[in-house]
């Protein structure tokens, strides 16, 4: 074990070796994204595929980390800021930046161990989702929300959902639906302002981290118990396993093991 | 073979050699390998094909993208689970 993680050993005796090798995808390095970033980074993971295609405005400082004043002036990627984040931890890090939506140029996810995704909307979500099941890839997926509903305080959700090949995806949970596809789809265009704030990505991104260091260094020896799906209310202040993690999966309907490979028309 | 030609699949051929640590073809799999794999690409010519090799704690391969002669031999792998089993010793080379 290198001295570097003599902190962090309980993790396992692998861990120089996972931090050196896995490699890591994380699509979206906005408000979510940046957090899983400087937290990997500060593991010390070392290999990157990083995908996002924005630039920083003035908006976006209240809460993307690493970002500052003068990366708006500057008009700087979000791209750059993450790879500056990195590098600032992990010099000799190997790191694959993609500048354009994840669709168009999907094949450097297939070579990822993890697959993060960070990403606005239903749809996006859905498509990548279904890119690391056909990839046998975990995928790990945080968002977050804030509604107002009539004349009551604004309702701060949130979700951490960890789509495992084998295991139930984020259909069978019912997170993702025709419904909320169709309306999305409806409301292309007039979504508005969406609300997003700093903490509530801090605690998905953790969770979402935490979730991707126990499948990888199995340290809580009770991997095959991991929660899946995770549900936060910030209004109350809690995360804590969703009410259908507790059915009883015997597979995913959605994804089976026989459907895998790239899509051949 | 006959669920590869339906369905355009790859095929990798599997077996084990006793013992632990990466295990190694044998100079009888390696003699039986052209035929193994001209039977595949009947099959299905536009999918890679290939020999899986485990031993009791490792496993390797050698894979044959389509129309190449030469294969890719590979010693990087993960067993997608909970959790996740892996051994990074090698690279895909």
């Amino acid at each position: 074990m290198s001295a570097q993680n003599n902190r962090q050993s309980f993790l396992g005796k692998s861990l120089d070796d996972v931090l050196e090798n896995c490699l890591i995808g994380i699509v979206g390095l906005g408000g979510g994204g940046s957090q899983i970033v400087q937290q990997l980074a500060h593991i010390g993971f070392k290999r990157f595929v990083l995908y996002d295609y924005d630039h920083i405005e003035d908006t976006n400082l209240n809460r993307l980390v690493g970002a500052t004043k003068l990366d708006v002036e500057l008009g700087l990627s979000k791209m750059m800021i993450a790879i500056r984040l990195i590098r600032g931890l992990q010099p000799d890090a190997l790191i694959t930046p993609v500048d354009k939506r994840w669709q168009e140029e999907p094949e450097y996810l297939k070579s990822c161990d993890i697959i993060f995704g960070c990403l606005d909307g239903y749809k996006n979500r859905s498509e990548l989702k279904a890119l690391a099941r056909r990839s046998l890839i975990p995928y790990i997926d945080i968002g977050m929300d804030v509604r107002k509903v009539e004349d009551e305080p604004p309702r701060m959700s949130g979700q951490v959902i960890a789509s495992i090949p084998g295991f139930p995806c984020m259909r069978c949970y019912g997170f993702l639906n025709e419904t909320v596809l169709a309306e999305e789809t409806m409301a292309y265009g007039a979504v508005g302002i969406r609300p997003q704030v700093i903490w509530p990505n801090g605690v998905l991104a953790s969770t979402a981290v935490s979730i991707a260091i126990n499948l990888l260094m199995n340290w809580t020896e009770k991997c095959d118990d991991q929660t899946l799906y995770y549900e936060y209310d910030g209004n109350k202040g809690t995360i804590k396993p969703h009410l259908k993690c507790e059915m009883h999966w015997q597979s995913c309907e959605h994804y089976k093991l026989e459907n895998v490979g790239d899509i051949r028309l | 073979m006959k669920r590869a030609d339906e369905n355009k699949e790859g095929i990798l051929h599997a077996h084990i050699h006793i013992g632990r640590g990466f295990p190694r073809f044998s100079r009888d799999d390696v003699a039986d390998h052209p035929n193994f794999l001209r039977s595949f690409r009947n099959a299905d010519p536009k999918m890679p094909h290939g020999f899986l090799l485990l031993s009791n704690d490792k496993m390797m391969a050698w894979v044959w993208a389509p129309r190449n002669e030469s294969y890719i031999d590979i010693f990087r792998y993960t067993i997608v689970g909970l959790p996740l089993s892996y051994d990074w010793l090698g690279e895909v080379r």
